[in-house]
């Protein structure tokens, strides 16, 4: 058996599909943005490499690369500032971000747009000019790190917009569920699209209304992603 | 023999359905019980060894990754799968009845199989057949 396989069969980490990745992370993510991301080497190695009839499978760990770059973009930096730091701060992050020991990272922005990361040892990493620059501590991306860091030592992160769903890479291998079962969105929304909310809700009393119309919405919204 | 139903079809009404007729075939379906809702994929052996189950009763999986930790957390667990396929819903819809008969047309074939397994089984369950797999020969297949 090789690496990967190994990898694979690895319990706990997840299997996700880049169509599967970009579901959990809608709305702002799409297939297309994952697939750019993969082939330019900022998520790392899949756990395997797809091609003709085969779809390359990520981790759970990637899943939240993926998620962390898109904030980086959403940080308000300016995009062509932010894509070649993004190049050069995923090494410094997501190392940190996946060590078994923690240290918060901090991030820094300058007038001009530049990027400093720093650790909470007080060590600081200055991104592009190598220089120290301090002005202000850019605190949301700070707390995001941090949220980041708790999802993935659960291995489950929140679905936006949908307060009941999840996906947990320990439960059925990360497919979005409802949180605290291991009930599919998929297997919920095909019910409710056959029977009707009500039958669901008799046939499966532990249920509730609100879970149960969540998963039927976040299905509806990412059948085209799906697809 | 324990059946145990995972989270996705542990209805009580089908429960009570399925074991109106599985006593004839020497089987009893159990719900998953109320703790071990939302387990984790590592803790099937330990779910089903404490129901003392052979084989779980779940729905057929469109997803990749699920197929994957599903049969990985069965081999794990030696325990079997009975795998049921739902319908397209233009044509058939699932409702109790639906699930009831699914499973009930096929359980002498289902029982006969379990207790002659020796190894992880996936037994699909289609309208007119049931469809017999090991489960390592189908994750065999999926990580090819």
């Amino acid at each position: 058996m090789d690496r990967s396989r190994k990898e694979l069969l690895a319990a706990g980490e997840g299997v996700y599909t880049v169509p599967q990745i970009a579901r959990i992370l809608q709305p702002k993510m799409t297939v297309y943005k994952v697939r750019y991301w993969l082939h330019k080497g900022l998520l790392g190695e899949p756990i395997r490499w797809g091609s003709r009839g085969r779809r390359h499978l990520l981790s759970f760990e990637q899943l939240l690369k993926v998620r962390t770059i898109q904030r980086l973009r959403d940080s308000g930096l300016p995009l062509q500032r932010i894509t070649p730091a993004i190049r050069k701060l995923s090494s410094y992050i997501f190392e940190h971000l996946f060590d078994e020991q923690w240290y918060g990272l901090e991030f820094y922005h300058s007038n001009r747009g530049a990027v400093a990361v720093g650790d909470s040892r007080g060590m600081v990493i200055e991104v592009e000019t190598g220089q120290r620059i301090l002005p202000g501590t850019l605190s949301g991306l700070t707390d995001y790190m941090r949220k980041t860091r708790e999802d993935w030592e659960r291995r489950e992160t929140d679905i936006a917009g949908f307060s009941r769903l999840v996906s947990n890479a320990r439960i059925l291998g990360g497919s979005p569920t409802i949180r605290g079962t291991r009930v599919e969105t998929s297997f919920v929304a095909y019910m409710v699209e056959s029977l009707g909310a009500d039958d669901v809700l008799e046939l499966y009393p532990r249920l509730d209304r609100e879970a149960v119309e969540q998963a039927a919405r976040f299905e509806e919204r990412a059948q085209p992603l799906a697809a | 023999m324990i059946i145990l139903m995972d989270e996705n079809l542990s209805s009580p009404a089908l429960a009570t359905n399925l074991n109106t007729h599985a006593k004839q075939y020497g089987c009893v379906f159990h719900l998953l019980p109320q703790h071990a809702m939302g387990f984790d994929d590592d803790d099937l052996p330990e779910v089903c060894r404490r129901e003392g189950a052979v084989a779980l009763l779940t729905n057929n999986k469109e997803d990749f990754g699920v197929e994957v930790a599903l049969y990985r957390a069965l081999i794990k667990a030696g325990v079997s799968a009975i795998v049921l396929r739902l319908p397209n819903p233009q044509v058939e819809k699932p409702d109790l009845a639906f699930l009831t008969s699914r499973v009930v047309k096929h359980l002498r074939k289902i029982v006969r199989e379990l207790e002659n397994a020796n190894e992880s089984l996936s037994l699909t369950v289609r309208k007119d057949r049931v469809k017999v797999d090991s489960v390592q020969e189908l994750l065999r297949q999926r990580l090819m």
